[in-house]
């Protein structure tokens, strides 16, 4: 399976259960054990634990939320700017990420196990954003969430794309949303990329959309 | 039974019930930093006091009692640290099992040590603190006790501070937490869990260097603390910190208190009467005062 995902892009990973879109995910921030080749920046991170790939600028919010249930939700936050060492920098992007999730600043003393799934999803990429990513990684952030707000998650990510110009890969099974957010999708297809295009033309092609996504 | 009772030798008793108790909670701590990291229980953390409470007496020799005792928690810590690495880290990521024995293991090898290097003679260990009493409202306490208390419950509230607000504190407990998920913000998880070992380590230390004047020095000092130890941890929850210290000061007013007025406990039963607690504790609550049930998905 080959894949690349250029700088400043958005790109969609669509499949059904089963075609190794987590799997991709996980070998990229070494949570898996993995063979061939992983390079990020011009630099093989294939042999490198999840704890040094984070560092290294990826952030990868997990399928499930993956925050901190027993930590409230500003410890989460601070918890994203771990690696960081520029203060003034992780100071500013608090409130970056505050004018993304207003509601963040009322709730921050709560635990984050306290929140509703849609506002945990949210904090998990609030606190992605925390740590400054090169690249962030989301898997499966639709799961679980009601229209809306898989709706305004998917603004927020293509509007942090847009204007930042973060680079973002998303795993994703709802294709209609996905599609319409990213800029290049890719379909797999059991641990192979059956399909890779610019995610406008995937989403107005019939016969992709019968073979492939299944609407 | 004789009802013999007055208010200052409740309060007395109650005192240096505190004291014992907060070295019982001292090294409590220590075993539930390392427990709730990584689910296993050091059986080695008596010992561990044992051998560096030998290496302040040693140390004592050569400096007064506060630069020793600062310089003993530092080579604590580091060798929690270095035995963590060493001896530890091979098995970390795997059951839990071969690691409780690598502890108990680890219990014979440096209660041998210590006996080789220091000999299984009683040693006398001086106290920070003078036996004198002094009065308050009537009651006599003794300076030992109070110093005591306040040391123990010091350590505890610097590790509290630790804990809520430095950087290293919340990485540490967000390993506790979820280490998979703290590796994926970019926690170095061995590094914290080598961390908790020397901070539990630094704790046992505290603790040894605590009780040491009172049962005096020998190799097997520290057994019957560590039983103590581990029924304040179960009796809060071995996963709750503060659980652990206030486990412990109940435990030791409580154990105090029934070999004071319960005649036939006397200082015989007492470790009998922390037995019993464990087995209460886990037959009527399991989860400890401070803990919470959790139920595991089989």
């Amino acid at each position: 399976m080959s894949l690349t995902v250029d700088e400043g892009d958005f790109a969609a990973v669509l499949g059904a259960n089963g075609a190794g879109k987590t799997t991709m995910l996980r070998a990229v921030s070494g949570t898996v054990r993995r063979s061939g080749s992983i390079v990020f920046d011009g630099r093989s991170i294939g042999g490198k634990g999840p704890d040094a790939v984070a560092r290294l600028g990826i952030a990868h919010v997990p399928e499930g939320r993956g925050t901190f249930g027993g930590l409230s939700v500003w410890e989460n936050l601070r918890l994203g700017a771990y690696p960081r060492r520029d203060r003034a920098g992780v100071r500013a992007d608090f409130d970056r990420v505050e004018r993304h999730f207003p509601w963040l600043t009322t709730r921050r003393d709560q635990p984050a196990g306290t929140l509703s799934g849609g506002e945990q999803q949210m904090l998990a990429l609030a606190r992605a954003l925390m740590a400054r990513p090169r690249l962030l990684m989301l898997d499966e952030p639709s799961l679980g969430l009601g229209p809306i707000v898989v709706r305004s998650l998917f603004e927020i990510l293509e509007r942090l794309n847009r204007e930042e110009g973060l680079t973002i890969l998303v795993v994703e099974q709802n294709a209609n949303v996905a599609l319409r957010a990213s800029k290049r999708a890719y379909v797999l297809e059991v641990g192979r990329v059956a399909l890779a295009g610019d995610s406008a033309k995937l989403r107005e092609d019939e016969s992709v959309r019968h073979s492939y996504l299944g609407y | 039974m004789v009802l013999a009772f007055t208010f200052s030798q409740l309060a007395q008793q109650v005192v240096s019930g505190l004291a014992s108790g907060g070295i019982y909670g001292s090294l409590a701590l220590a075993i539930v930093l390392i427990y709730r990291s990584t689910r296993v229980v050091n059986f080695a953390q008596g010992e561990m006091a044992t051998f560096t409470t030998f290496v302040a007496w040693s140390l004592m020799h050569h400096m007064s009692y506060w630069p020793a005792f600062a310089l003993t928690l530092l080579i604590a810590f580091g060798s929690g640290v270095a035995l963590e690495r060493i001896v530890i880290r091979p098995v970390e990521r795997g059951p839990v099992l071969p690691v409780v024995i690598i502890t108990i293991g680890l219990l014979i090898l440096v209660n041998g040590l210590s006996s080789w290097i220091w000999g299984s003679d009683v040693k006398s260990f001086p106290s920070a603190f003078s036996t004198r009493p002094i009065r308050v409202a009537g009651v006599a306490f003794s300076i030992q006790d109070l110093g005591i208390i306040g040391v123990s419950l010091g350590a505890v509230a610097l590790l509290t501070l630790f804990f809520r607000f430095t950087k290293v504190g919340l990485a540490m407990r967000a390993v506790a937490l979820n280490p998979a998920e703290s590796e994926l913000v970019g926690v170095r998880v061995g590094r914290m869990l080598a961390l908790g070992w020397g901070l539990a380590a630094a704790l046992g230390a505290l603790s040894g260097m605590m009780v040491a004047p009172s049962v005096f020095l020998e190799p097997n000092m520290m057994l019957s603390v560590l039983l103590y130890a581990f029924a304040a941890a179960v009796l809060g929850g071995l996963e709750s910190p503060i659980g652990a210290v206030v486990g412990g000061l109940v435990l030791g007013v409580v154990l105090n208190l029934a070999g004071t007025y319960i005649g036939f406990v006397g200082s015989e039963l007492r470790l009998a009467v922390g037995l019993a607690v464990i087995l209460a504790v886990l037959l009527v609550r399991p989860a400890g005062l401070f803990g919470r049930a959790v139920a595991r998905k089989v």
